[in-house]
Order: structure tokens, then C-alpha cells, then sequence
């Protein structure tokens, strides 16, 4: 990480800053992991064992100590930190407003009022930090998708984009298909995906989902978490072991699990696109849907939880849904065997 | 408005994107999150218009029937009232002739502004030509 440099770019930002180094290598390797999200190599320091407890399991590849065969991998640094000294770029005044800074070089988020959270990205020497001011103050949302603005940024230059949305694959022909699950919050995206999970489907994630856009459309994991609400839980109870905690956001309790050796956690490529939408039917419905339709419900909390480069981003979309194979609005109905019966039948 | 028949608009900005799927184009005007669905005959009303070319030129290759030129000037003035398009410097160079591959069909224009509601929410302040707000105690690179 470089650290405190002249920035020759001259940008307003200054150079990306991070704690010394220095004591973080001394504390040895159990702080550091190497981990593959989809196009990336992540290389993650965390700078305490509090940090790496927090953060360790939350996301979703294989550790390796190794190079993984990955073609076109891009190698990215990640220091996690916390506490004093804090980065020169948070602002006088902590909490306050949200503030973006997105250009070529740098990507800069500063969570404000929602968290004392900074997350940087310096583009050209492929180096982020992520930085919270008090481990304790990192929120529930946060702990079960960290990293997510940064890991948006990395993947910028890439085809790949981090998306709201589920995704779940099973075994069609020789390897296996992928559907994603567009949709609004409660429209049960984790309960169809955990559902998925618990039936022997591959489990890409039930919130946040990496997506490749460009002519070999798939889908790859990132979290290997999910969030159950109290109405849920007795439908996955077998997964109460796997709870790290309860939360409470607006209102509702939220059971954090870690999925981690609960099954199979793996990407495929993308055969189906759904919007799904809980409309009553009495069995799996699959209707027409607006790419329009689509567009929004993959863009819209996608664009609140990771802003910045709109444009691309949103561009990225465009190309994937011009490119993918059946989009429908899907209504899984009560029944999760029937609603999963129904994808497999999609994906064959 | 009578004039805006006549006149050549182009997209209103680089927030501004747009994607043809041949049964539906989609337009995304980024800087308020309000995507649009055009069926009918707006795909090709809207790549017409966003080339340049007037809506009486587009009524005319149409067939210049005159519920037709109403129909695309209803288009237009939703497209207008929706930020979409600006009046261009100049028209587009050649005629409006081939812009209208197939025969009429009323234009159709839907609506979504959910993500609209979620940035109203909570407006993220994108850092402006004054800098990034650097804690003062801090600048020089103590951090």
C-alpha cells in the first residue's frame, strides 16, 4: 500500500493512505488471505484479529495459498483497518453526510452518517482500503457484505459487476447453468436461493452476486453469506446453526448466517434471467418482462449501495441484457420443490 | 410546441444512455435514476430524433399522415418534459428517409422511477471541483 507518496496524477484526493504497513506484516500470514471473487485475486490485509473475525468468513471464494489457474485475473491489494491513526481523507466531522469521489484513478466513499466507514480505491497501483473508525460501530449490513463499493470499483475495468441480486445453479448437460433472481427487497430472492442450497443447487449468494456481461455471460460468487428474516426461519431452520448473530435493520431482526461449508458455494455460467415477484400465483409462474423491467430491478439497489460510474455500470447492464438467454418475471408460488422444479426445467 | 416539430434535438447529456433490443429500447437518464421502456414505434422515433433528425421528418418517412406527425410530436414533448433530449447545434446531415423501416405504430413510453425514490433517500454529495473534504488536522498526510 502506498503510503502518504506524491501523487504525480496530481488529483484533488491525494495519495491512497493506509496505516504502517509495517506492524501488519510482523502479526504473520493468519492476517492476510488470498481469495478469488470472480475476476479479482484479492490479496487482504487485515490490520487486527478483530478485523480478520469480523470480516474473514464473509466472503465467498476458496482461500489459496497458491496461484490460482484464474485466466485474466487481476492482482488487487486490500488493507482492512481501523482506529487511529485514521486516513487523512476522512472528512472534519465524522458521520455527516455520504461523499463520492469516482474518477479514473480513484474511487473514494466516505459512508457518513450510516457508518464511520471509508472505503478508497487507488485504480493504477491496484491497491484499496477499506477503513472503519471503531470495529465495533461496523453495522450488521456491512459485516455480512463487506468491501462491496471497493470490490464494485476493482471490478470497473473489468466486464464482471457486482449486482443486487440472487443467483443459484444446478447441473444441466455436461457442467452446470445459472439463474440469477432479480428483484425488490422481500420479493424471495434468499428464501429461493437458500431453498436452491439446501436441495444440492450450487449457491452463488442471496443478496450481492458477481455477474460477467460481456459475451459469456455468468455468474460467480461473492459472500457466503446470507440474511434470514424471523418469517423465514422456520422454513431453514437447518441452517440455525450457521447463525453468527441476529440484527435488527428498520425494524426487523435479521438472522446473519455464515454459509460457509454448507454446501456447495460456486458460479456457473448465466442461462436464465428472472424478475421475481410474488404475485399470489398458486403454482410457478413465468410471464414476458420488460428488459426495462429488468434493468431496473437489477440497477436500482445496486446503484444505491455501490454509486458511482453510473454510466459504465449501468452500460454493463444494457450489454448483458442484450446478450443473456430466457429473461421472464417469475412467480415461484408457495412451494420452493415446485418453484425450483420450474427453474431446472428453465436452465435444461 | 409547433417549433419543436421542426427543430433537431440530440440526447440531453452523457447521463443519458440508451439500448435497442429490437422489441424494446431501453432509455436510462442516469442523473435522476428514471429508466424508460419505448415500444411501438418510439425505437425508431427515438434513434431518428437522437440522430438529429426533426419529428416532421420522422412524420414524413412515416408517411407524413398528420396523426401520425401528433403522435411523435406527443412522443417528443414526453421525451422533453423528461429531460431526455436538447436541442442539437445542428440537424442531422441527410434526410429522414430510411428512419422508418416498418409501418406506424403508436409510440409507447413507460415510466420506471423506483431507483429515482432510492437516491431521494439519501443523495450521496459527489465530491465537487473544491476537493475532497479533508479533515484539516490531517492534511499534509499524517494519516
Amino acid at each position: 500500500m502506498a503510503t502518504g507518496a506524491p501523487d504525480p496524477g496530481g488529483r484533488r484526493l491525494g495519495a491512497v493512505q493506509a496505516p504502517p504497513p509495517a506492524p501488519l506484516a510482523k502479526q504473520g500470514a493468519a492476517l492476510r488471505r488470498c481469495l478469488v471473487l470472480g475476476p479479482l485475486r484479492l490479496h487482504l490485509d487485515f490490520a487486527s484479529p478483530a478485523l480478520a473475525a469480523i470480516f474473514g468468513d464473509a466472503l465467498a471464494v476458496q482461500q489459496t495459498d497458491a496461484d490460482p489457474p484464474v485466466a485474466d485475473v487481476q492482482d488487487w491489494q486490500l488493507t482492512v483497518a481501523a482506529g487511529t491513526p485514521a486516513p487523512a481523507q476522512v472528512p472534519a466531522g465524522a458521520g455527516g453526510e455520504m461523499r463520492l469521489l469516482a474518477d479514473a484513478d480513484t474511487y473514494a466513499l466516505w459512508m457518513g452518517r450510516h457508518a464511520p466507514v471509508l472505503h478508497m480505491v487507488d485504480r493504477r497501483r491496484r491497491q484499496a482500503l477499506y477503513w472503519v473508525a471503531d470495529p465495533a460501530a461496523v453495522p450488521a449490513w456491512e459485516r455480512s457484505r463487506p468491501f462491496l463499493p471497493i470490490l464494485q470499483a476493482m471490478l470497473d475495468e473489468t466486464p464482471w459487476i457486482a449486482v443486487h441480486g440472487a443467483a443459484i445453479a444446478c447441473r444441466a448437460g455436461a457442467g452446470h447453468r445459472a439463474v440469477l433472481l432479480a428483484g425488490a427487497g422481500h420479493a424471495g430472492k434468499t428464501s429461493l436461493s437458500l431453498a436452491g442450497l439446501a436441495t444440492g443447487w450450487r449457491f452463488a449468494g442471496d443478496d450481492f452476486v458477481l455477474l460477467r456481461t460481456d459475451d459469456r455471460p455468468a455468474v460467480a460468487p461473492l459472500y457466503a453469506t446470507a440474511r434470514l428474516r424471523d418469517d423465514m426461519l422456520a422454513q431453514f431452520a437447518a441452517l440455525l446453526p450457521a447463525r453468527r448473530e441476529i440484527s435488527e435493520e428498520q425494524g426487523e431482526r435479521r438472522h446473519e448466517l455464515s454459509l460457509a461449508g454448507r454446501g456447495s458455494i460456486g458460479g456457473a455460467p448465466l442461462g436464465a434471467l428472472l424478475l421475481l415477484e410474488r404475485r399470489g400465483a398458486a403454482a410457478p409462474l413465468l410471464a414476458p418482462v420488460t428488459r426495462s423491467a429488468l434493468l431496473q430491478g437489477l440497477a436500482a439497489t445496486t446503484a444505491v449501495a455501490t454509486p458511482g460510474h453510473a454510466a459504465a455500470r449501468t452500460g454493463k447492464l444494457l450489454r448483458l441484457l442484450g446478450g443473456t438467454g430466457p429473461a421472464r418475471r417469475f412467480d415461484p408460488g408457495p412451494d420452493f420443490p415446485a418453484a425450483l422444479s420450474a427453474l431446472r426445467a428453465l436452465l435444461a | 410546441m409547433d417549433q419543436d416539430l421542426d427543430t433537431a434535438f440530440c440526447p440531453a447529456g452523457t447521463g443519458i444512455i440508451f439500448r435497442d433490443f429490437g422489441d424494446e429500447m431501453v432509455v436510462a437518464n442516469l442523473d435522476t435514476g428514471i429508466f424508460f421502456s419505448l415500444g411501438g414505434s418510439a425505437p425508431a422515433i427515438w434513434a431518428a430524433l437522437a440522430e438529429g433528425h426533426s419529428a416532421r421528418g420522422i412524420a414524413t418517412a412515416f408517411g407524413g399522415d398528420p396523426g401520425i406527425l401528433a403522435s411523435i410530436g406527443g412522443l417528443l414533448g414526453q421525451l422533453r418534459a423528461e429531460a431526455l433530449l436538447t436541442p442539437a447545434a445542428s440537424p442531422a446531415p441527410a434526410p429522414a428517409a430510411g428512419v422508418a423501416p416498418w409501418a406506424f405504430v403508436t409510440p409507447l413510453l413507460e415510466r420506471f422511477d423506483d431507483l429515482q425514490g432510492l437516491l431521494l433517500v439519501d443523495p450521496i454529495h459527489e465530491v465537487s471541483e473544491a476537493g475532497w473534504p479533508l479533515a484539516p488536522q490531517t492534511l499534509g498526510g499524517a494519516g
